[in-house]
């Protein structure tokens, strides 16, 4: 140490017994660090004898989940994935109520075909049954909100079979009796416009069945750039009582433990082929790692670089070069005695600067509840900062979280100023994300009273939109607007597009996507650019050559940056369509020819907008039973007639070679799929638990005890000893 | 700093390296152990004892809050300056003649300190499936002695009065919601762990008391 220690006298080496109150401090301290030690030991004993006592327990409660009935597995009551893997397999196991089964893996396998603002997607869908049963399987997914699905083909061996669209309970019939008599079948259903169920029947023990489903999307340049979203995992969504969604849809989650890439049960592999027709710049993701191979300025070929699991949207961005303005494209094809035709257009952007900034009252809506908590969360306060940030003075806001109930910074909106922006960070940081998904209430009240004269209105709405009862919001959104607009602005991993998108629509305002903390400024940046840029309004459309077969709707305004896109059918061949409209006073017009093509599919797009717009009316006309039942029929025809999957029609496929030996019986299971990334399992199952009911207490009094006894043993040592030595043969026994 | 505390050690004549020799000098050694142990076990022990103490203290308290909120029937006052909760009514178990406050929620930071009304369920007294859940270790021990046929009052914020009949007692899986779900008639339900002498906490079970408002 030091020489002053080393002239201390005595010498350490023989230590005299010498014991002062220095050396009780000393040794004090150590008894208190080493009680330190023992108990961080002890703790950590505790916590992996009480985690594997769980697990057992979990494995072997019985849970109250009635018995799935034969080809309609009730999925959603499974008790859950076991995790015990099965040790020669690594296949995942399922608790059904006849024990353990393996449950058949799935991999997918997305190819995408971009030819200018028609995307063609081909995602093939490979159930592998890993066990010794006949199996069925069952898997939940998700398709972009607009995708037309309309082929399907099932490969069994070396045999494909077509699929053929039919009435949905038709289809239904006829994939159960198929199953029944051990035919290798398969069903797609449309659950939600954005959500699927496949199901496959009679995988053969160790074989594979793949499903081929192609659908068909279109791409308009938005903002300046194109933007292709593929979702790939459906969220969990929050349905209070179970009843809106229906057996087969809440999907089933996965454990984390699964996550890792090498038992990964759910890998996906996605290609695209970008044929933009233009110049454009060199595809970027931001949600996945990309390898681009560019052959032309306008053909590329991207691929992932590296595995990735389905439990995330995929994202792919691309903007034309500088100078070449592809503002607009008319395609047209010819379907039976029928033309159809796809109008994209971007109006001008940069005819005139950013106007006048009127005085505003925003109302910010944010989910705090548990589908939000972890990295949507910081999203969702960073958009929610940002948009606090964009205030000026003059201005009015109020903020208002919603999760199981609601509640606001302010009964009404506030005026901004310094004192009222520090009480919103403050309220702002005292946010967490816990409970259920209510959000009816603070919408009523975000749209309650009339907004103050002389202001623009606005409703900011965070969410990440996984709810069940989507059709109510929109009805109530569409009541209550009055002269406001209404923004969604999407949160995490895989937000529900199609409510955003509508929630949007209804509200007469925009959607906008945040997939990643680092996107928050740069998408909010987008959405007020918006605001500040005057609205393209009093939007004109008009064919030459043909008129629509139906009526065409166009938006009344658009916000700048947004795209015109049409979907007709004509009676004879239209050469061009003219759009015109205003922007800050400035008049416009441009008339795009028309571009024939063949074979584009452009019919299952013109089909799909159509069954959109009439499920709108579906929506409206709530109650009238008759009106509903024609447009039901409406819907159904035009699935049948242009062989779209709706949800009045599914796709079914049958081989009629005999696969089941009648004597097997054939297991009906599901396959899991990953929660979103930056989920917490447990915010979202949290809220479908009772309470804990019990405290700690009594295992630290029993681990007390346990230790003082411990303690009892050496103090009592030295009288055993001698008692031990006094009674030789009492000790032996 | 370190130089500082060594000059002052040196100072005062006293050598660690002594002191750690002297520890573990084999007459100490004993001593050394019986102190860790009994040390580690005392503080097991204090977290223990320390969660009931809490549990029986926080009480006093929230009997305090209770009044104020009874006074002004509305809940509103904390019954301590921190709290994120406050009570919102009383329920007596009449034939074991013990009462306890309800707080507001659920979660493990309310319960600690007394039953919580699960968030999203009516307040106890109230139209609708009230559910109320506790420790079994602390205040819902007394569920275990609670029967068919004996009586539960709730006092309510406004200071009104109902009586509650206990009509089942069951176990049931914690993921099995269908005992908080409003079946349309006023109940109260109670829920808290099971079994009531597990060790360890957090099991998968929970005991529910079931008990129908007179006259619903």
């Amino acid at each position: 140490m030091s020489r002053h220690a080393a002239s201390r006298q005595p010498p350490l080496a023989d230590a005299p017994p010498r014991f002062d109150w220095r050396d009780w401090l000393a040794f004090v301290g150590s008894v208190l660090g080493t009680a330190l030690l023992v108990s961080l030991v002890l703790a950590a004993v505790v916590l992996i004898v009480s985690t594997q006592a769980n697990a057992q327990t979990q494995t072997q409660t019985q849970t109250p989940a009635p018995a799935p009935a034969p080809g309609d597995p009730a999925i959603e009551r499974l008790p859950g994935v076991a995790s015990a893997h099965d040790s020669d397999r690594g296949a995942l196991l399922f608790r059904t109520t006849q024990g353990l089964k393996a449950a058949p893996l799935q991999k997918s396998d997305m190819h995408i075909e971009v030819t200018g603002p028609v995307v063609r997607a081909t995602v093939t869908q490979t159930f592998h049954n890993p066990g010794r049963d006949w199996l069925e399987g069952l898997y939940v997914f998700p398709l972009p909100d607009d995708g037309a699905v309309d082929r399907l083909r099932m490969h069994v061996g070396e045999r494909i079979v077509e699929g053929r669209i039919r009435e949905r309970d038709a289809a239904r019939r006829q994939y159960r009796e198929a199953a029944a008599a051990g035919h290798g079948a398969s069903l797609v259903e449309q659950q939600r416009p954005n959500l699927f169920t496949a199901r496959v029947a009679n995988i053969a023990p160790g074989a594979r069945i793949a499903i081929r489903i192609e659908y068909q999307q279109t791409l308009a340049l938005k903002d300046g750039v194109w933007r292709l979203r593929l979702p790939t995992v459906v969220a969990p969504r929050y349905d209070p009582d179970g009843s809106v969604l229906g057996p087969g849809v809440t999907p089933l989650l996965l454990p984390a433990a699964a996550r890792g890439a090498e038992d990964a049960v759910n890998p996906v592999a996605i290609t695209v082929r970008l044929d933009a027709g233009v110049p454009v710049t060199t595809p970027v993701s931001s949600t996945h790692a990309i390898r681009v191979r560019s052959a032309a300025p306008y053909l590329h070929e991207i691929a992932l670089a590296g595995g990735a699991v389905a439990d995330r949207d995929f994202e792919l961005e691309w903007a034309p070069k500088p100078g070449t303005a592809p503002a607009a494209a008319f395609r047209t094809e010819r379907l039976d005695d029928a033309w159809y035709g796809l109008l994209v257009l971007a109006p001008p952007l940069d005819a005139h600067g950013a106007q006048a900034r009127l005085p505003r009252e925003t109302t910010f809506v944010i989910d705090t509840s548990g589908s939000m908590a972890g990295a949507s969360f910081e999203q969702a306060l960073r958009a929610l900062r940002f948009g606090l940030a964009q205030l000026r003075p003059g201005d009015s806001f109020n903020v208002i979280r919603f999760a199981n109930s609601h509640s606001s910074l302010y009964p009404a909106p506030r005026p901004f100023d310094e004192t009222s922006r520090r009480e919103a960070l403050a309220w702002i940081e005292r946010l967490r994300a816990e409970g259920g998904t209510e959000m009816r209430g603070a919408i009523e009240q975000a749209l309650g009273a009339p907004a103050a004269p002389g202001r623009v209105a606005q409703v900011v709405f965070m969410t990440d939109g996984a709810v069940g009862y989507e059709a109510d919001m929109l009805t109530l959104i569409e009541r209550r607007l009055g002269a406001r607009r209404f923004f969604t602005v999407g949160i995490g991993s895989a937000p529900n597009g199609w409510f955003m998108r509508k929630a949007a629509a209804a509200g007469r305002g925009s959607y906008t996507y945040i997939g990643r903390v680092e996107e928050v400024e740069r998408r909010m940046g987008e959405l007020y650019a918006k605001l500040a840029h005057p609205m393209v309004g009093d939007l004109q459309l008009r064919f030459e050559g043909a008129q629509p077969l139906e009526a065409v709707a166009l938006p009344g305004e658009l916000y700048a940056g947004e795209p015109v896109v049409v979907q007709a059918r004509f009676a004879s061949a239209p050469s061009a369509a003219i759009v015109s409209g205003t922007a800050g006073g400035i008049r416009w017009e441009s008339r795009v020819p028309a571009a024939p093509g063949e074979g584009s599919g452009l019919h299952a797009a013109w089909a799909r907008q159509r069954i959109e717009t009439l499920g709108d009316e579906i929506a409206r006309a709530s109650g009238d039973a008759a009106s509903i039942e024609r447009l039901r029929a409406q819907v159904r025809d035009l699935g049948l007639a242009h062989h779209l999957v709706t949800a009045y029609t599914s796709l079914v496929a049958v081989d009629v070679t005999p696969a089941r030996p009648a004597d097997a019986p054939l297991t009906s299971t599901t396959v899991p799929t990953h929660l979103p990334d930056g989920w917490e399992l447990e915010a979202v199952l949290g809220q479908g638990e009772l309470a804990q009911g019990a405290t700690p207490a009594a295992l630290h009094v029993a681990a007390g005890l346990l230790l003082l006894a411990l303690a009892l043993l050496p103090a009592l040592a030295p009288a055993l000893r001698a008692r031990l030595a006094a009674h030789p043969a009492g000790g032996a026994r | 700093m370190i130089q500082t505390l060594r000059l002052w050690l040196i100072d005062r004549r006293i050598d660690l390296r002594y002191g750690w020799r002297a520890l573990w000098a084999r007459r100490n050694r004993r001593r050394l152990v019986i102190a860790a142990l009994a040390a580690a076990g005392l503080w097991q022990l204090g977290a223990g004892l320390a969660l009931h103490a809490k549990a029986w203290l926080a009480q006093t308290l929230i009997e305090q809050a209770w009044q104020r909120n009874l006074a002004e029937a509305r809940p509103h006052a904390r019954p301590w300056a921190w709290a994120d909760t406050t009570a919102v009514a009383r329920i007596t178990f009449v034939e074991q003649a013990r009462s306890l406050i309800v707080l507001d929620g659920d979660s493990g930071r309310v319960l600690a300190f007394g039953p919580g009304r699960r968030a999203g369920s009516p307040l106890p007294g109230s139209a609708g499936n009230s559910v109320v859940s506790g420790h079994r270790d602390t205040h819902f021990r007394i569920l275990e002695q609670v029967a068919p046929g004996q009586h539960v009052e709730v006092e309510r914020l406004d200071g009104r009065h109902r009586t509650y009949r206990v009509v089942a007692t069951r176990v049931v899986d914690r993921r099995d919601l269908g005992v908080v779900a409003d079946r349309g008639i006023d109940e109260l339900t109670l829920v808290t762990c099971w079994p009531f002498d597990a060790i360890r906490p957090g099991g998968p079970l929970r005991y529910v008391v079931s008990a129908v408002a007179d006259g619903a």
